[in-house]
Parts: C-alpha cells; structure tokens; sequence
C-alpha cells in the first residue's frame, strides 16, 4: 500500500538466526538424550530387585496353584469360573507386578527417545 | 513441525520479521537480536501451533511480544501512555476519509513517508506498518497486538490522520 524505504538484513544475518536456532535445537537434544539414556539405565537395574520380587511373590502366592487348576481340573474350573476367576486375581502380587511393568513402560519410553533423539549420534 | 523443516521456514519469514523489527526498534542491532529471538521462541512453541491456522498473525505476535519485551528491558519506550492520551482529540479524527487518505499518502515520496512514519508513536506506527507494509487484515492485526478489532481500526485511523498531519497534508 504505501511504498517505503525497503528495509534488509545485512549479509549472513540469516544464516546467522538459523544457525543459532540449530544449535538450541542441538542443546535440547542432547539434554533429551541424557535423561533418557539415564532413565533407561536406572529402570534397568531396578528391574533386577523388583523382578526377583515377583518371581519370589508369585512362588509365596497360591496363583500357580489356582492357574494349575484350569488344565488338572478342568470341568470343576469350567463350573466355577467366577469363583476360580476371582481367586486367580486375588492371588496376583499386585504390587510386585505393578512396579515390574512400570519399569519395563519406564524403559521402553526411554528406548523410543533415544531412537528419536539418534540423529545426534552421528 | 520436523526440525529440518525449520530452517526453510525461517527463510521463508524472516524478511518479514526484519523488517518489522526494524520498523519497530528503529535500530539494527535491537532489530537482529528481536529477530533472532523470534524464530527461537517460533521453534519452542511450534509443537502448539494448529496447522490449519495462518502462520503470519502467529509468528508477528511472537515478534511483537519479543519486541516489545525487548524494548522495555531497555527502556526505550514507555508503556504507560500506550493508551492513548489523545482520547480527546477526536476532532482532529472525526473527517478522516481512510481511502482517500491512504491514497493521498501513498502519492508521498518514499524517504519522507518512511521517516514520518517511523516518527509515529510506536502504537499507531506498528499497526499501520502491519496493514500497508505486511498486508495483514485487521483481524490478524488484532491477533497480533492483542487488542481488540474495533481498537486496531481506531488506532488505524488515528494512525493516519497523525501521519497526514506530520507529512502536512491536512
């Protein structure tokens, strides 16, 4: 509408702003890639104890009993499935599984990062 | 957006915002730092823009925002009489015809209409660059100062009227 001065960057001024958007882009990347790495690791070996609490929950739980109804017993579970349905929940280590599936979620997100993070890694 | 998408889009817009910021700050090294500013927060807050929306009210607001953040770090500009203090002087506004008046100053040599409007009050010089410079509708203008329509208008219209006077066409 109204014809002004033109107005324009000096030389290198674009190439400037890109670079540094680029290197903000670079520093969030590797500070996404550190946690994540960490996270990762730390889900690990926390695995180790929960994991070893499961199998030791599950051993002190009259779950194997109840699963081993189904194929020993199978008409009397068929005849009772509610009653035998409840029982199986009942006896699941809740707590133990719970946290051993957190983790495993915890290391799978930290695994899914660092692959979307990877072109950092060149 | 990808990040590797960024950089064309930082080509694509960046004349634009130039110019705005210097038109705004009235000064090169403030005008490169406000520029630079922008398209870093334009990266950050990329993941909330809607694609189906115009990138230019999103992207001048955020330049607006920076700008303006900028300018009162430095204190170059007062906010407290951005509302403006010639409420009363709507006389002085009450005969403006806007197309006649935007004719009559687009006929204005290029120097002299550049240096009166960068003489402007920073409220009335900013929307009428938005509208005659980038183009922009009133609507995307209001989206970018963050006021209200009829108030864009208004300042549009005062905008001129000062800028008839100033160049001595009233």
């Amino acid at each position: 509408m109204f014809n002004l001065t033109p107005v324009t960057a000096r030389t290198g001024l674009l190439e400037q702003v890109i670079s540094a958007v680029e290197h903000k882009q670079q520093v969030s990347r590797l500070w996404r890639l550190r946690v994540s790495v960490s996270v990762g690791i730390a889900s690990v070996i926390a695995l180790v104890p929960v994991v070893t609490s499961l199998v030791n929950a599950f051993a002190a739980s009259n779950f194997g009993t109840y699963l081993g109804l189904v194929f020993s017993d199978t008409s009397v579970v068929l005849s009772s499935w509610r009653v035998i349905g409840a029982s199986l929940l009942e006896s699941l280590p809740a707590v133990a599984l719970t946290g051993t599936l957190a983790l495993v979620g915890v290391f799978l997100w930290s695994l899914r990062t660092v692959s979307l993070n990877n072109n950092f890694i060149v | 957006m990808e990040e590797h998408e960024f950089s064309g889009f930082i080509a694509e817009h960046f004349s634009a915002i130039y110019r705005y910021a210097y038109r705004f700050a009235r000064d090169t090294a403030v005008a490169e730092d406000i520029v630079q500013e922008t398209f870093i927060k334009a990266w950050r807050s990329s993941d909330t823009f809607k694609k189906d929306m115009p990138v230019a009210p999103w992207l001048f607001r955020i330049a607006h925002n920076t700008a303006i953040d900028y300018l009162r770090k430095k204190k170059s500009i007062v906010f407290s009489h951005i509302v403006t203090d010639d409420e009363n002087n709507e006389a002085l506004f009450a005969d403006t015809n806007i197309d006649i008046m935007e004719e009559t100053i687009a006929r204005e040599e290029k120097e002299t209409l550049t240096t009166a409007i960068e003489s402007l009050p920073v409220h009335y010089r900013e929307v009428l660059l938005l509208r005659a410079e980038e183009m922009l509708s009133f609507e995307e203008i209001a989206i970018v100062v963050g006021k209200p329509l009829n108030t864009v208008k208004s300042l549009y219209r005062r905008g001129l009227a000062l800028l008839a006077t100033t160049l001595h066409l009233k």
